[in-house]
């Protein structure tokens, strides 16, 4: 019953990401609206799981989603590329709207803490993992999208998705050396945007 | 802003960027004038990016306080804990004593929470204890033991020091100026005696400084102290992470991320003496943040003091030189300065201090010179000034500072990722970090070839110490292509990566490979570092470990002993000389000195277990020779539990499948043998060749060992026609990877005849038992016992053929190898006593 509710899933959503592939219009539309829900699933489990106050780690949770929901042997690295672009997108939407139903109901007592654990690290620059406040990192990104929408999206896929600087690249159609360039100002930026706040 | 704005912004952030520090500076100079809004921008976002790395040392710090437990009447270890004596920088220290009263004095017990011990704090700890191991002086609080505790928490005993700080002494007992110089002395003997240790204390403050009612000054707290070993460079980088955890006292160099040096710590007892003297420190900041007093540290000059004047402002001048090379050599010409100044005598810091302001009216341009490499740099790139010779000097100095900090943030990172509260065991967590930084390394570091060359380096040689060869290969040797290219500035750097290299050919049984590498490594390193340098020592030990593996026995000795005197004379109690003298140890064991063998794996496992912490992997492999050569005394039973401890130390730490594994479970095999146990031995040495062929494919020569190991136990537990066909394989892997005369082939030629001698087939087993002996003698050295286990058991055939005479020869010959052996009365020397007793040979006198 489990299985066959998870194999129709995937089915699902490796014919998504196969007819992304194909550069099928809509596809990736359709691909968000079958991951969002997965994602929501897993992420609900996982905090009932652990105790309250712990750090989610959405990039493990993304490619858990992942695992779960695409067949492998039918994708090559780059519909991988593209579904965890596509979920990192979904993975900001759910926490953030997690984060505001914390603020609203006030159990939390604040922001959710979430632990940024592929966003350490560029060009031999290293942050701390450290728990950022959600909703300010969200209002950030959205001013950076202001200025450069690409950058925003760059650290979404990074931060969000868990991708590696040429699986972003690649996501975005841009050179890795230009992903990386780009990846190390907006994260300037967003360090200084945060600092503030 | 606009999104143009911002384009510009961006434009030249990403310029800024990869620069130094330095060029950061004169570049944002030069921007400001254009548009100083721009380059305001770009220095916010540039520091906001640098923010977020900071002093690492400082957050752990804050990190650990606050959580001071309550544990009073707690036992670690012999110890009771009576009472916390407070936050230390890396931990909780408490007063405590000896539970069964055997030792009367008070001690400080030391140690830091598990779940806050960070791979960062743990090496520390371990630097700390490894440097106070070396050093014993009535001016250092000495180690008096350390441990683990039962939940897994490391900890170090060390002497109680009932006294206040150097600042608290000096005010509550009104010490004179004169007073005060004579505490200081003190303190200068203490640094002096580290130094003659190669240890580094990179944190020398007052309140590290404790005097004793009676006056005596007492240097504590070695947990960030340097072990001036030459920089393995991985080593040298890990250890940049660490520096300037107290800025007020560091120099420039440790605020730079640079080599720290002896001069390092006399720079800081400058600031202390300063300090001790005025009350004040050598610098004015505004708010007393840390980066202004990195700052201060880098540009200011130091304040005139009305209590300092003549002599002592000038030795204080010249231990405060921004340039390492400027201070005071060593502490010993600190100290006779201070003493030629109690004594009324010239210093010689005037004289310097004499020439340096006549330097420095020369020439106005010319006066920044003696300042900073940095300064240097800005000044060379605002006024355009400089020559050829100092652009080469300023490259280097930037270069290297900013390798050193590129590598240290890069394995920070890694690092940080892994799950502190389960550093070990957690192997799957540090395998998925590796991973993560290998691609890194790859993608993201092509700009910075020197930066990308030395991680490649290191984390090659991580996942060769996991076993992961395939993985490691194609690193290091990327590496070494790289360091090649740059050869000519840093010899020393391919040195590095081909002792590596090499080791790893070692562990993948590629001896051929090695051994030129490992050559080129020594040569190298004997010509840049001089023949006494543990560098040296470390290739040495690598390539005799080779000679040993090829069967030249007497090259091995020589290059091992070699190794163990340099680690003797310079570091007897570093983890290089328990390693050393294992390796030694093996050679020994070959050559069939087996106490001198033994007592060469008691002590390194001794040195490990205090240097490496008594769950080190390393103390497995000491425990597993010990366990080895108790074997071949004939002391099973005491090897047993000596090998069951290593098996569980390589279980927790390499993991199941690691080669490692194989050894500890081959060995516990063999000494289950020897108990007579052959039943339970069966299964360790088929999961041992299981674990081998896994790791090291089957042809490996390891896989040899649990082969004909298993093979034995079955002859003994009567089932021959089992065992013929893996002495077989044992023997073709042999031959394939060595060649006919070699110790371990020659064996398994006699094993065959044995093999066949308990099937029945004794022509078979005389031509496999003689070709066996042929080849034993060939390749192995005279005294060894295992020429005389061929002697006996092609003997053993020919009493069955009938050929008393021959047999009877061999006895003889025979005897004296394993009466030098083994202690008298071992069974073996009984049972061949026996032997000629029976064939009417008088067995010749010992």
């Amino acid at each position: 019953m489990e299985a066959g509710r998870a194999d129709s899933g995937q089915s699902a959503v490796t014919a998504a990401l196969v007819a992304w592939g194909r550069g099928e219009s809509g596809a990736g539309d359709r691909l968000l609206e079958l991951v969002y829900p997965e994602l929501h699933r897993i992420a609900e489990r996982q905090m009932r799981r652990e105790r309250e106050g712990h750090t989610l780690q959405p990039t493990a949770l993304v490619h858990e989603a992942y695992l779960k929901l695409v067949d492998q042997s039918r994708v090559d690295w780059r519909n991988r590329a593209h579904f965890l672009g596509v979920a990192a997108q979904a993975m900001r939407r759910l926490l953030v709207d997690h984060a505001r139903g914390r603020d609203r109901d006030k159990r939390g007592g604040g922001a959710t803490l979430v632990e940024l654990d592929s966003a350490a690290g560029e060009a031999g620059l290293a942050v701390p993992p450290r728990s950022v406040d959600l909703l300010a990192l969200d209002q950030a990104l959205e001013r950076l999208s202001a200025l450069d929408a690409a950058q925003a999206r760059l650290v979404e896929l990074r931060f969000f998705g868990g991708l590696s600087v040429e699986e972003a690249a690649e996501t975005l159609g841009v050179s890795t050396a230009t992903a990386g360039r780009d990846f190390r100002s907006a994260r300037a930026f967003l360090a200084r945007e945060l600092g503030a706040a | 802003m606009t999104p143009e704005r911002w384009r510009e912004i961006r434009a030249a952030f990403d310029r800024l960027a990869p620069l130094s520090r330095v060029e950061r500076e004169a570049e944002l100079g030069a921007l400001a004038e254009g548009d100083a809004e721009l380059a305001r921008e770009a220095r916010s976002l540039l520091s906001a990016e640098d923010r977020d790395t900071g002093f690492l040392g400082l957050s752990g710090a804050a990190a650990l306080g606050g959580v001071a437990p309550h544990r009073q009447g707690e036992q670690v270890g012999p110890w009771e804990l009576l009472a916390p004596l407070g936050e230390g920088g890396m931990g909780t220290v408490f007063l405590a004593r000896r539970a069964d009263a055997s030792f009367d004095k008070l001690v400080a017990v030391k140690f830091v929470h598990a779940e806050l011990l960070s791979p960062l704090l743990r090496e520390r700890f371990a630097a700390e204890r490894q440097a106070l191991a070396a050093l014993e002086h009535p001016g250092i609080a000495r180690l008096l033991d350390g441990g683990e505790s039962a939940s897994g928490e490391p900890y170090l005993v060390l002497e109680y020091v009932e006294g206040l700080s150097l600042l608290a002494f000096a005010t509550a007992k009104k010490l004179s100026r004169r007073e005060r110089l004579g505490l200081f002395l003190q303190i200068l003997a203490a640094v002096a005696h580290a130094h003659r240790h190669l240890i580094v204390h990179r944190d020398i403050k007052p309140a590290n400084i404790l005097v004793t009612a009676e006056g005596e000054a007492k240097l504590l707290d070695f947990g960030v102290a340097k072990i001036l070993t030459p920089i393995a460079e991985a080593e040298g980088a890990t250890r940049t992470l660490l520096r300037a955890l107290t800025p007020e006292y560091a120099s420039p160099e440790q605020v730079l991320g640079g080599a720290t040096t002896t001069a390092t710590d006399i720079y800081s007892l400058g600031v202390v003496l300063f300090e001790l003297l005025t009350g004040r420190r050598p610098y004015r900041v505004p708010t007393g943040a840390p980066e202004e007093w990195a700052e201060a540290a880098l540009h200011q000059e130091v304040a005139r003091a009305p209590e300092l004047k003549g002599d002592v402002e000038a030795i204080v001048a010249k231990a405060l030189r921004k340039s390492p090379q400027e201070r005071y050599a060593t502490v010993d010409a600190l100290a006779d300065d201070l003493r030629r100044h109690l004594d009324g005598r010239p210093v010689a810091a005037r004289r310097g201090s004499l020439a340096y302001r006549a330097a420095k009216f020369a020439g106005r341009h010319r006066g920044a010179l003696v300042v900073t490499a940095l300064a240097i740099a800005m000044l060379a790139a605002t006024l355009a000034v400089a020559g050829t010779r100092l652009r080469r000097e300023r490259d280097r100095a930037t270069l290297e500072a900013a390798t050193a900090q590129s590598v240290a943030t890069f394995l920070a990172e890694l690092f940080q990722r892994a799950d502190p509260a389960r550093t070990r065991g957690a192997k799957l967590t540090a395998r998925e970090v590796l991973d993560v930084g290998a691609q890194r390394i790859e993608s993201d570091l092509a700009s910075q070839p020197v930066v990308q060359a030395r991680l490649m380096m290191t984390l090659g040689a991580v996942y060769r110490d996991l076993g992961l060869f395939d993985r490691a290969q194609p690193l290091l040797e990327r590496a070494l292509a790289l360091e090649e290219r740059r050869a000519p500035q840093d010899e020393l750097a391919v040195a590095a990566v081909l002792n590596e290299l090499g080791l790893l050919d070692r562990m993948q049984g590629e001896l051929e490979r090695a051994r030129p590498r490992l050559e080129r490594a020594l040569a190298i390193r004997e010509r840049r570092l001089g023949a006494e340098h543990l560098d040296v020592g470390r290739t040495l030990s690598t390539l005799g470990t080779v000679f040993r593996l090829t069967g030249e026995a007497a090259q091995a000795r020589a290059l091992l002993e070699r190794a163990v005197g340099i680690a003797e004379r310079h570091a007897p109690k570093s983890s290089e000389s328990g390693k050393w003298r294992s390796n030694l140890g093996l050679i020994y064991q070959d050559a069939g000195e087996l106490e001198p063998a033994r007592r060469a794996f008691a002590s390194a496992t001794e040195v490990l277990e205090l240097s490496e912490g008594p769950e080190s992997p390393l103390v497995a492999m000491t425990l597993d020779n010990l366990g080895s050569v108790l074997r071949t005394l004939g002391r099973p039973a005491e090897a047993l539990p000596v090998l069951e401890r290593a098996r569980g130390i390589v279980e927790r730490t390499w993991g199941p499948s690691h080669p490692q594994f194989g050894n500890a479970l081959n060995s516990l095999g063999d000494a289950l043998s020897d108990l007579g146990r052959n039943a339970e031995a069966l299964p360790l040495f088929r999961q041992a060749t299981a674990v081998y062929s896994a790791a090291l494919g089957p042809e490996h020569t390891y896989v040899a060992w649990p082969l004909r190991n298993e093979a034995e136990a079955l002859l003994a537990l009567g089932r021959p026609s089992e065992a013929l066909p893996l002495f077989e394989r044992a023997l073709a892997i042999r031959r394939v990877a060595y060649g006919e005369a070699h110790p371990e082939t020659a064996q398994s030629l006699t094993d065959l005849g044995l093999g066949y001698a308990a099937l029945g087939d004794l022509q078979a087993a005389e031509r496999w038992l003689r070709e066996g002996l042929k080849q034993s003698r060939l390749a192995l050295e005279p005294t060894a016992p295992a020429l005389a286990e061929a002697q006996v058991a092609l003997a053993d055939l020919l009493v069955r053929l009938q050929l008393p005479a021959e047999a009877g020869e061999l006895y003889v010959e025979a005897l004296p190898i394993l009466r030098a052996a083994y202690p008298a009365g071992d069974a073996r020397i009984r049972t061949l006593e026996g032997h000629l007793a029976e064939l009417g040979v008088a067995p010749p006198p010992p």
